[in-house]
């Protein structure tokens, strides 16, 4: 793994927020927009690849900030209960709240850790930004939505991990994270995600093996392919859920000749 | 005159559903690794673990299975028969044997379930779609992946 990113890591700038992130502005006039494009300024942070430990809440430091709102890049929030790991995907449009350690008074240890997948621009919505932006409650609003869009992405990946199979999971989640960061081509949705297999298996509730196995499985049933640069091309039709619960590349039997 | 008889389908009982892990030979452990490097995109981070795995796999912490599914039944005389038509290949067990394993197996079964299935349902069986899954899941050890994997 790369290096460690401490805080907010080294030299910030200033953004303009909402040209990164217009949809944040879509319940205002276009008068109201305008202004508060202008007053919606944001020191960011840039954060290389690697395991990054965000500010902590007791510092001070992060006192009244609304959030940080992913530009661009990838994140993995890791959450371990015993040995186990699960994760969480994040990227452009997520807002996050890292400060928030729930674990530190938890009855049961738990432990949740930050990685960098893709280096990240995080634009740090501070008291500063959130005063000069509470003229539109609806900016407030907008980022309601996006927290509980992480919730209900969240609960979406749980019942992906319910699903039996692991080809079906790691369909559906790929499908999801098309909706949420891909881009529709003539041959289906591009989705322009590095991930690891021990990440996508972390994502999935899979082994790790497991998921080779099945990404295998789907590329030769002609659900995915390799796009350039590691990225991943969902090939159309979407699946529908009936087809999730028959197996990827049409039923035969082995005849035992495979194998040694 | 010879008697012509309709043959229904075999009512029968499942006794248990499972698969046989057997350490596969040179050959196919070559074959099993290059499929590991054309699983994974040429570029990182996937090239990187792709690399580890293999180094991994040279070191002898991984080694290259393959699951051969097993269903036994009582059939019409009331013996147990085993119906093992099914083969899981690309399967890797770390060493030493943990729980991992018994679980990537499982997750590796569950892809070709469905396919056992129909070929029960072809040798007359009546087994209903998802059945076999909801049984417990019996995995066995061959002698020479039990060797190897418990001998480091």
């Amino acid at each position: 793994m790369a290096g460690a990113t401490i805080g907010y890591g080294g030299a910030r700038r200033a953004v303009r927020v909402f040209d990164h992130d217009p949809d944040l502005l879509r319940g205002l006039e276009q008068h109201e927009a305008a202004e508060a494009l202008a007053h919606g300024v944001a020191a960011v942070a840039r954060l290389e690849k690697g395991e990054w430990h965000p500010p902590a809440r007791g510092g001070g430091e992060v006192a009244g900030h609304p959030g940080l709102l992913v530009i661009e890049g990838q994140l993995a929030r890791d959450t371990t209960v015993a040995l186990a790991p699960t994760s969480e995907l994040l990227g452009a449009g997520d807002l996050l709240r890292p400060w928030q350690d729930e674990s530190e008074v938890a009855s049961l240890p738990w432990r949740s850790d930050w990685e960098v997948l893709q280096p990240a621009t995080l634009a740090i919505l501070d008291a500063r930004f959130a005063r000069a932006v509470s003229p539109w409650p609806s900016i407030f609003a907008a980022l309601m939505e996006r927290m509980t869009e992480r919730q209900r992405w969240l609960a979406l990946q749980l019942a992906i991990g319910h699903l039996r199979r692991v080809d079906a999971r790691l369909l559906v989640l790929l499908w999801h994270l098309g909706d949420r960061w891909g881009t529709v081509h003539a041959d289906g949705v591009h989705l322009p995600i590095r991930l690891t297999h021990a990440h996508l298996a972390r994502l999935v509730g899979a082994q790790r093996p497991s998921v080779t196995l099945a990404l295998t499985q789907l590329t030769e049933a002609g659900r995915l392919r390799r796009g350039t640069g590691g990225t991943w091309v969902l090939l159309r039709p979407a699946p529908d859920l009936a087809s999730l619960l028959r197996k990827p590349g049409g039923s035969h039997r082995d005849d035992g000749a495979a194998g040694d | 005159m010879e008697a012509t008889e309709t043959m229904g389908p075999r009512v029968t009982d499942l006794v248990r559903v499972g698969a046989v892990a057997r350490l596969v030979g040179v050959t196919g452990a070559q074959d099993q690794v290059r499929a590991l490097r054309e699983a994974v995109d040429h570029s990182p981070p996937e090239r990187e673990e792709a690399e580890e795995l293999v180094a991994d796999y040279e070191r002898g912490r991984w080694l290259p299975v393959r699951l051969e599914l097993f269903a036994d039944l009582v059939g019409d005389e009331g013996r147990v028969e085993r119906f093992d038509s099914i083969h899981v290949e690309g399967v890797w067990f770390a060493v030493p044997h943990d729980a991992n394993n018994v679980r990537h197996a499982r997750e590796a079964a569950d892809q070709r379930f469905e396919a056992l299935q129909e070929h029960l349902v072809q040798e007359g069986f009546e087994i209903a779609p998802g059945q076999l899954e909801a049984l417990p899941f019996v995995l066995d050890l061959d002698d020479r992946l039990s060797e190897a994997i418990e001998g480091n």
